[in-house]
């Protein structure tokens, strides 16, 4: 799985919870932003991983992750940013919905379309501060 | 390999149809959400209003219409009769306007119709009632939720430019798809097909667009390319054929090659270069020149610097010769000489360097035999007498400046002549042999020991007092007189004749100390052979020697004086007519007084110093020269005899001295006769005969002289192509009064005839012997009973 997928995943179920008034799964969507941010436990990584892992006949896999980015200023993983920075955004703008509700919308659009497209202007930004 | 290329290809493909348009898409999209955004804000505002102002319409309307009905009241003049008309049903009237509910508020009173929830919009309305007081009432009128229409106005409006946008990207990804990556993947294509080779692939330029314009540009590129590329291989052909004849000469030169560039690392080595250091080119290469090409002197062995690296430093060409040898990788050695070049490049700098090596094993063993054939006698294996005088020279000097002492022994050996007259040169040279090897044993280390030519050695003894001089000398005397030579059934006793010279700072002259050591040593012999005699000037029988080395000088002198004299002596015809007129040829030596010398006297001391080739070669060019007058002033001359020594028969260039002179002065040869002396023909048996041969090729005669006199005549006598036996004259000289005599004149004469040679008696000199010798059958006599020799000179002047 991909990270390009991922976020188009992840903006399809935003914009189902946000027309359907699903703040559970809005919730839980937040809860496990930041379960990936905090623990570097990114859902596509894990994908592959255990996909891998269960692969017959390759007992002796070994995870390794993508080698880093030598333009780098922080060892601080951009994808693993991203995660935190959605999840604070979307925390905050739907707690205070009747006031920012255009946010949560804006950005499950701008997260599906970042899936389709494949361009994130958040993430490129990310990485332009300097994660790597 | 072309796998690879094409799944690369692949993949670049894929990526690229990956990220070209949706890069562009994202990007389009992106300002779509942001435009969509805006948009939709704007949107909601006015979909807001719109619905608020149609809430107030609404309500406005319900409280008009709710008026109308008061009105139609008109009767409305008691409170009671309001209160009724209020509590009548007006729901049909809130159906009617989407009215939650309604409140009317009359004097102190409220009316309220219908159940009124708190998130209900209110909006107030003024209502006139026509009564007695013409009050007015304020109607409240609650409409459904609004907030909860704007949100669903607004999910619903998001969700629309949501899809919309997202369907425009798709769209839009489409329409990129084909206007902007089928075109760039047709030039990957085409692109990827002319790196595979098909050279013919143009890109698309009917198109009209950026890629069409950017398809001719590139064909044009691409034909410019093409057209370089094949200039190109053009020259590239023709270097390779520079190279490859290069390589070829190279690879087919006989000497080494070894090319490496400007810091000495090998890049080529030739088959021949392989071959001399032991090295392969290929394991050669790029390894440094030293480790391969390690050069030594082969007579000091000491390490030579390899003259490249000084080509290279100096940058100009270098050159090593004479004594180098390669020590090759498997420790052999190679004489070679070594020649180092710099390579230039255009601008003239120095790019490497060229190493040539010449394989010289051969020139320098043929040099080195020549050497040692030119310093040693090839019998012997002694030094020979040149270099015995270069050993000299060395030890004179080192007497002069070092003050030391040396001494000669010059050795001749007795009864040496016995042994080759009876058992033949073959015996002589093995004697020699054996006696060389016998002396080397018994000389000092360091002492030089050589053959001076025929039975004489020479022993330098250096550092050596008299003393210790006359001890060797007689060591060696009794080493060669106890020496027993065997030969076949035969046992020779030899003994050695030894002059000895003491060299120090009064005797420094070389030639007088050679001319010493012979003197010493014909002493010796004269004293009675088998004995060693040390050089004194006093010796009166020294002295007599000193005549005849006296006899060379006037010899010398009567050369360069032109003193030297041609006579005839006539050789009568005693078969027959005398209708062959012959004469020899007799030399004679006029002294500074112009007294006549007889050749008795001079012509030994000639043959023992050598000078018989000078004096025959003299004799044969006078008597050429003056042969056509002779044979005028006498009309009927046939032949004239000329004799030859041993000497000048062991003359190399005798042969076509003769030739030569005859042709320069236009001599019939069949007139010329040569006299050979028994001795000096076996002596130089081999010369002899090739010199017979070639001569009677050109019609000259031969005639063997003083025959008899020798040990072995009749054996040789067959293998001699002779004309004429010239009877030893000391035969003739008796015969009349000595029977054996005789008999042995008359012998020879039957052995003649019956070869078919004819005879020619000498010392002829009384009209008995005369007589005798035409009752024997011999064909001719000389002597002076025919007449004194005449003097040629004179012939002339009669």
């Amino acid at each position: 799985m991909t990270n390009r997928m991922y976020r188009g995943i992840l903006g399809a179920l935003l914009i189902i919870c946000l027309y359907f008034d699903l703040p559970l799964l809005m919730y839980g969507i937040i809860a496990v932003l930041f379960f990936e941010g905090i623990t570097n436990l990114i859902i596509p990584r894990l994908i592959d991983m255990f996909g891998k892992r269960f692969v017959p006949g390759n007992a002796l896999f070994e995870y390794r992750p993508e080698p880093c980015s030598t333009g780098a200023r922080f060892g601080f993983e951009s994808e693993r940013c991203w995660r935190l920075v959605v999840g604070v955004l979307l925390a905050v703008t739907f707690h205070f919905y009747d006031i920012l509700w255009l946010f949560p919308w804006f950005m499950a659009f701008a997260i599906f379309g970042a899936g389709l497209s494949g361009v994130c202007p958040v993430l490129l930004g990310i990485r332009w501060v300097g994660f790597k | 390999m072309s796998e690879p290329v094409a799944d690369s290809h692949e993949l670049h493909r894929d990526k690229i149809s990956f990220t070209l348009p949706t890069k562009i898409t994202g990007i389009v999209f992106w300002g779509m959400v942001l435009l969509g955004l805006l948009a939709s804000v704007y949107i909601l505002a006015v979909k807001e209003n719109e619905l608020i102002s149609f809430y107030e319409k609404q309500a406005l309307a319900f409280t008009h219409e709710l008026g109308n009905l008061f009105h139609y009241e008109l009767d409305l003049e008691t409170d009671q009769q309001i209160e009724k008309l209020l509590l009548q049903d007006y729901s049909w009237l809130m159906e009617k306007y989407d009215v939650e509910a309604f409140q009317v508020d009359y004097k102190d009173s409220k009316y309220v119709f219908g159940v009124i929830e708190d998130n209900h919009k209110s909006i107030q309305n003024q209502l006139g009632v026509m009564s007695k007081e013409d009050s007015v009432a304020v109607v409240t009128v609650y409409l459904s939720n609004l907030d909860i229409a704007i949100i669903e106005l607004r999910k619903n409006l998001l969700l629309s430019i949501g899809l919309l946008v997202l369907l425009f990207g798709l769209i839009l990804q489409l329409i990129l798809q084909r206007v902007l990556s089928q075109p760039f993947m047709n030039m990957l294509d085409s692109a990827e097909a002319f790196i595979q080779g098909e050279v013919d692939v143009r890109f698309d330029e009917s198109r009209q667009d950026e890629f069409g314009y950017l398809s001719r540009f590139i064909n044009r590129a691409l034909l410019s390319l093409l057209e370089h590329q094949h200039k190109l291989e053009k020259s590239q052909d023709a270097l390779f054929k520079e190279k490859e004849l290069a390589e070829v000469t190279l690879y087919s030169i006989m000497d080494g090659v070894i090319t490496t560039s400007s810091d000495a690392c090998v890049k080529y080595m030739n088959p021949v270069a392989e071959r001399l250091t032991g090295w392969t080119n290929q394991r050669a290469r790029d390894v440094e020149i030293n480790k391969i090409i390690k050069l030594i002197n082969e007579d000091t062995c000491e390490r030579l610097e390899n003259p490249l690296e000084k080509c290279l430093e100096k940058n100009e060409i270098k050159r090593l010769d004479g004594h180098s040898v390669l020590l090759r990788v498997d420790g052999e050695h190679v004489a070679i000489e070594v020649s180092a070049a710099p390579m230039r490049n255009a601008t003239g700098n120095v790019v490497g360097a060229v190493m040539v090596l010449q394989d010289v094993s051969h020139a320098r063993h043929l040099t080195r035999q020549l050497s040692y054939q030119a310093s040693h006698d090839a019998l012997t294996g002694l030094y020979n007498r040149h270099m015995f005088e270069d050993y000299l020279k060395v030890a004179l000097a080192n007497v002069k400046e070092e003050d030391r002492h040396h001494a000669l022994l010059y050795m001749d050996l007795d009864q040496f002549k016995i042994v080759n007259d009876t058992c033949g040169h073959m015996a002589g040279d093995e004697l020699l042999r054996q006696l060389g090897a016998l002396l080397k044993g018994s000389v000092r280390e360091g002492d030089i020991l050589a053959r001076l030519g025929g039975d004489e050695f020479g022993v330098l003894l250096e550092d050596c007092p008299v003393d210790m001089a006359g001890i060797i000398a007689d060591k060696i005397r009794q080493l060669v007189k106890e020496f027993r030579f065997v030969w076949q059934d035969k046992t020779f006793e030899i003994g050695a004749s030894i002059g000895v010279v003491c060299i120090n700072s009064d005797n420094l002259d070389l030639a007088n100390i050679l001319s010493e050591a012979d003197v010493a040593c014909y002493t010796a012999k004269e004293m009675g052979r088998n004995r060693v005699h040390f050089y004194e000037p006093t010796d009166e029988l020294l002295a007599e020697h000193h005549g005849l080395m006296h006899w060379v000088n006037i010899v010398n002198e009567a050369f360069e004086a032109d003193r030297l004299v041609l006579f005839k002596q006539p050789i009568k015809s005693l078969q027959g007519p005398d209708l062959d007129r012959h004469c020899e040829i007799l030399i004679r030596m006029l002294d500074g007084e112009g007294n006549m010398i007889q050749p008795g006297a001079f012509i030994p001391a000639a043959e023992r110093y050598n000078l018989m080739p000078k004096i025959d070669r003299w004799v044969i060019k006078n008597i050429f020269s003056q042969l056509e007058k002779m044979g005028r002033i006498d009309g009927q001359l046939r032949m004239v005899a000329i004799n030859l020594s041993g000497a000048t028969l062991a003359d190399d260039g005798l042969l076509e001295y003769i030739r030569a002179t005859g042709l320069e002065f236009g001599v019939n040869f069949e007139e010329i006769c040569f006299e050979i002396t028994e001795t000096a023909a076996i002596g130089n048996l081999s010369k002899a005969l090739n010199l017979m041969r070639e001569l009677k090729k050109v019609g000259c005669r031969f005639a063997l002289d003083d025959f008899g006199s020798g040990l072995s005549s009749f054996t040789y006598l067959k293998n001699l192509p002779v004309d004429f036996i010239k009877i030893d004259g000391s035969f003739v000289k008796d015969m009349a009064n000595d029977p054996i005599d005789r008999a042995m004149v008359e012998a020879i004469t039957q052995v003649g005839h019956v070869m078919k040679i004819k005879t020619i008696a000498e010392w002829v000199e009384d009209e008995q012997t005369l007589t005798y010798l035409r009752e024997i059958g011999v064909d001719y006599a000389q002597g002076y009973y025919f007449g004194m020799p005449d003097r040629i000179v004179e012939i002339k002047e009669l």
